[in-house]
């Protein structure tokens, strides 16, 4: 096994990637789902012919629904919002005014039905299809190490060395190639959201770029100052 | 020679100082508020459960920015409420040194000082 491979470990950033666009998507979508089944609620009312002051209460329901939409995914929505058609009246995600009357009086329930919006239902399938790469990443790397260090030991080299200079490698490279990519992860988002779904790809492979860079880099840092360090204490006689 | 040198003490003393705020920062800092997230009534974040730390990374830096994010990833409010001046402080050391290093690691490798 060729051991320059271990720097694999940066791919933690395509995880972060991966892991915070599900997290942020999925829970666009529980927001979305509460937004629609109120309005739902409010079709069903009518439907019923509930009297009036049921449905104003069911009206309140949809706008804190709509609200919370619309202030915590403001960037999600502007992204599908133009994708959507509206009059002058504007459309349920624009007014949520619009969505109740809609849901009063539409023939049929599929105005309403904001999740089966065909950008959304792309947005969901790339949530779904994409946890792929976990933990396991960041155990190869440290069993390619262990394997150096075994097959330096077992060949007679200096393995203490080799045994200092890779543990320092790889908690160096880990933690940098984390943290970068994290970080880049965190400043994209906002523009992954605005070109959704192909966004979200793009992000993952700047992520993956940056924190791989930075986890080689922290791996040649932390090899040589370990290294450094090793023979400058081994060269000193202590006592 | 004299370059190489300097190269070298700078690399060890910056890897380190990574290393300690690092240690420090998840200690302290990222303990605390995950209890304090918890406290308030959410948990870690579900892109983190893997325990891989990756929050670690994401929580500095909004702490070294200081205000909301407009996409955040993260319960920003709660931690930028329970955040201290030492929580700061640490996240900004970690930063510096994290970015130096990779600084000083480019210029390494551009200039051929590693074995």
């Amino acid at each position: 096994m060729s051991y320059k491979v271990d720097s694999i470990a940066a791919s933690g950033a395509a995880a972060t990637a991966i892991n915070s666009k599900e997290a942020r998507l999925s829970n666009f979508g529980k927001a979305l789902f509460k937004y629609q089944k109120s309005l739902m609620a409010i079709r069903a009312a009518a439907k019923n012919k509930a009297p009036k002051h049921e449905l104003v209460k069911l009206g309140y329901k949809a706008k804190a629904a709509h609200l919370e939409v619309s202030e915590r995914f403001t960037r999600e929505l502007s992204a599908i919002a133009n994708r959507v058609k509206s009059g002058s009246r504007g459309n349920i995600w624009s007014n949520p005014q619009r969505g109740i009357n809609i849901a009063k009086s539409a023939r049929n329930a599929a105005p309403i039905q904001v999740t089966s919006l065909s950008g959304i239902r792309s947005l969901r399938s790339l949530e779904v299809g994409s946890s792929v790469l976990w933990n396991g990443l960041i155990a190869l790397d440290a069993a390619v190490r262990a394997d150096k260090i075994y097959g330096d030991y077992k060949s007679g080299a200096d393995w203490h060395r080799t045994f200092v200079v890779e543990t320092t490698g790889f908690g160096a490279s880990t933690a940098a190639g984390l943290h970068v990519g994290a970080r880049v992860v965190a400043l994209g988002a906002g523009i992954a959201i605005a070109a959704s779904p192909v966004g979200w790809v793009i992000l993952i492979g700047v992520g993956l770029a940056a924190g791989y860079g930075a986890a080689k880099v922290g791996d040649y840092i932390g090899q040589s100052a370990a290294g450094k360090a090793y023979d400058t204490s081994s060269n000193k006689s202590f006592f | 020679m004299e370059m190489k040198s300097a190269f070298e003490v700078l690399n060890v003393i910056f890897l380190v100082s990574f290393l300690i705020s690092g240690l420090l920062f998840t200690r302290l800092t990222i303990r605390r508020l995950d209890r304090k997230v918890k406290e308030e009534g959410s948990g870690t974040p579900s892109w983190d459960r893997g325990g891989m730390g990756l929050r670690v990374g994401m929580y500095a830096g909004i702490l070294v920015r200081g205000k909301k994010g407009k996409t955040p990833l993260a319960n920003e409010d709660i931690i930028l409420r329970h955040a201290r001046p030492i929580d700061r402080f640490l996240a900004f050391f970690m930063d510096i040194s994290l970015i130096g290093m990779i600084l000083l690691g480019i210029t390494g490798l551009c200039l051929g000082y590693f074995d």
